[in-house]
């Protein structure tokens, strides 16, 4: 970082400009790996049989020879594979995905309108995960080595080892089919005039299933991460001269242990996003939520290549986003780190 | 390390031997499946939707078709261990020889491999999987692929970071000065003292590959013609309302396996690191 000369200015300046540092930085180091999942696209592209015009014909039930090949001129098929590549670079540049075959819609409009529902759906997902995670670790640690630490840790074994699509099977067949307290899936309900706070609800009680099932798993991995985080902050010896001094383990625990166990999961959050949004395509396959995972599995069961590779290019552009954003709040948080 | 102090801490380490008492039944299950069940476990074999322990003859009753539950976990067993092996071997030697390359050479070989690692960090690893699956066609082979290409990048991660450490030691000096060529020094010399914690890593990696594998078998882009645990899964969900267990009764064969092999592996971990374990 560059030498600030106005050190004594405003803090929200000072902080201001070191945000800027990181912001730029990051990005210098996301145009390399945006430009490698191009490249691995168009080549992925190439590699799979048959073009995009193949697809296009076989959806409308064929063509004869001369509009085959006017389509091909027309999308610059005919070209060399480098002229391709600097096609598709343009244009992936201009987040022109070109169009979807299933939906005849342009892809981006197709994935920003599914957009919502995921992002919706992880973000409650997260929210439960991060909290319960958290409650349970420090539960965990605070009682290391007992019955009960014992009783959580191979809980979250037992939890890791579930299969997230089959637990939200079980659980519909629970909460939605025996017992019926809780509809069985889709985002809410269809053809409702339900508006306001109705309609909230509707979507809320539309979403407690799917959430448990995608978010049970990052329970267990948040729980042993906060769990393993308190341990080694507890062996530190701040901690030792905070038990000396005669505070009380309450006071400890989340006084002094906590905050400092909980930073590095802040990062964990960032770095599990794109496993979460991995994770959604299933899920939401199972629910009948109209996210861009459900998006993705019908695109794959339709040979929709170019439409899923524009979710490849999406999704890791909203990972590095929100790694992005996950690193100011964690440079905000804890100002030891100088944008490294 | 010491060999005798880790063998005697992984023995009495119950969890770890629950975990491996349970892996030796599914591998023995998926080892003698032709010999229980010599026919295809997809054939119809007798009355649809017999509830287990109905009829000794299906002691997990049978699915809506009427084919024999037992016969399709057991032979399901064969997939999921063959997928689950295999891609996690795979993705293990990609990252060691990425992380390895990268560890032993730096400089821009290191910046070069690093900025291919953080690629694939960056996409999503299931869809990645969806659009590799897509190319290459379902099927068995194409899902352990899959899966393996999309997860490599811990095990280089970790082999880099050793690397990094190990070559600063002096035996990797002293067989320089012998004349030794890089590639001896990589795989004799430093890769052999790196193999632990990559080996440690490999359970977790061997227990995320079946649980992968599952989830695309139930999507439906495995080998239809091969009984998976996904596809039985997904073969109950048409029934679930009258006959949950078909759906049920694979999803348990799923976590039993995984939460075997993550015992295994926390054994590993615990006796690898004694102070660093549970206090």
């Amino acid at each position: 970082m560059s030498a600030s000369p106005d050190r004594g200015g405003r803090a929200a300046d000072f902080f201001a400009g070191r945000a800027f540092v990181l912001i730029r930085r990051r990005l210098a180091q996301a145009l390399p790996v945006v430009l490698l999942i191009l490249v691995g696209n168009f080549v992925l592209l190439k590699l799979a049989p048959g073009d995009a015009v193949d697809a296009y014909i076989a959806t409308v039930g064929g063509g004869d020879i001369g509009v085959v090949s006017r389509l091909r001129a027309e999308y610059g098929l005919d070209q060399p594979a480098i002229v391709q590549l600097g096609l598709y670079l343009w244009k992936a540049i201009r987040l022109d995905l070109g169009q979807a075959v299933l939906y005849g819609q342009p892809v981006l409009t197709l994935i920003l309108e599914r957009l919502p529902n995921t992002l919706l759906l992880m973000l409650s997902a997260v929210s439960l995960a991060f909290g319960l995670g958290v409650a349970l670790g420090v539960a965990a640690a605070r009682r290391a080595g007992r019955p009960e630490d014992t009783a959580i840790v191979t809980l979250g074994l037992i939890v890791y080892a579930t299969p997230g699509f089959w637990l939200g099977l079980m659980l519909i067949v629970i909460f939605s089919v025996k017992l019926a307290w809780l509809p069985l899936s889709g985002i809410e309900t269809i053809a409702s005039t339900l508006t306001g706070w109705e309609r909230v609800l509707d979507i809320a009680r539309h979403l407690v299933l799917p959430t448990l099932s995608l978010a049970l798993v990052y329970v267990a991995i948040y729980m042993r991460l906060m769990r393993a985080g308190m341990l080694e902050v507890y062996g530190l010896d701040f901690i030792r001269t905070a038990k000396a001094k005669g505070l009380t383990d309450d006071r400890i625990a989340y006084r002094h242990v906590l905050p400092n166990a909980i930073l590095p999961m802040v990062t964990m959050l960032g770095l599990q996003f794109g496993t979460l949004l991995g994770g959604s395509v299933v899920i939401e396959s199972v629910f009948s939520i109209p996210g861009i995972g459900r998006l993705a599995f019908e695109s794959v069961v339709s040979r929709d290549l170019n439409t899923l590779l524009g979710i490849v290019f999406m999704s890791a552009l909203l990972v590095i986003t929100v790694n992005l954003i996950v690193d100011l709040l964690y440079a905000q948080l804890d100002p030891r780190i100088e944008s490294a | 390390m010491n060999e005798r102090g880790f063998k005697q801490r992984f023995a009495t380490n119950r969890g770890a031997l629950a975990g491996l008492a349970i892996l030796g039944v599914v591998v023995l299950a998926a080892i003698v499946a032709p010999l229980l069940f010599p026919g295809d476990p997809l054939d119809i074999v007798g009355r649809p939707l017999t509830e287990p322990f109905e009829y000794w003859r299906f002691p997990l009753g049978t699915d809506r078709l009427g084919r024999d539950m037992l016969a399709g976990l057991v032979h399901g067993a064969r997939a999921s261990l063959f997928v689950g092996l295999v891609a996690a071997g795979g993705a293990i030697l990609i990252g060691i020889l990425v992380g390895a390359v990268a560890g032993y050479f730096g400089g821009w070989t290191d910046e070069a491999l690093m900025r291919l690692t953080e690629t694939f960090q960056t996409v999503p690893g299931f869809i990645l999987a969806l659009a590799l699956i897509a190319v290459m066609g379902p099927g068995v082979v194409s899902v352990a692929i899959a899966i393996a290409l999309v997860s490599w990048t811990g095990p280089a991660r970790i082999t880099r970071a050793e690397f990094l450490s190990l070559k600063q030691r002096e035996f990797v000096a002293a067989s320089r000065v012998l004349g030794n060529g890089h590639g001896y020094i990589i795989f004799r010399e430093i890769l052999p003292n790196a193999l632990a914690p990559i080996i440690v890593l490999g359970s977790v990696i061997v227990a995320a590959a079946i649980l992968i594998e599952s989830a695309l078998s139930y999507l439906g882009l495995s080998d239809p013609n091969v009984a998976t645990w996904g596809q039985m899964i997904a073969n109950g969900r048409a029934v679930f309302r009258s006959a949950w267990y078909v759906s049920a009764i694979p999803g348990f064969a799923i976590l039993l396996t995984v939460l075997a092999v993550s015992l295994v592996g926390e054994g590993l971990t615990d006796a690898a690191n004694p102070r660093t374990g549970r206090r």
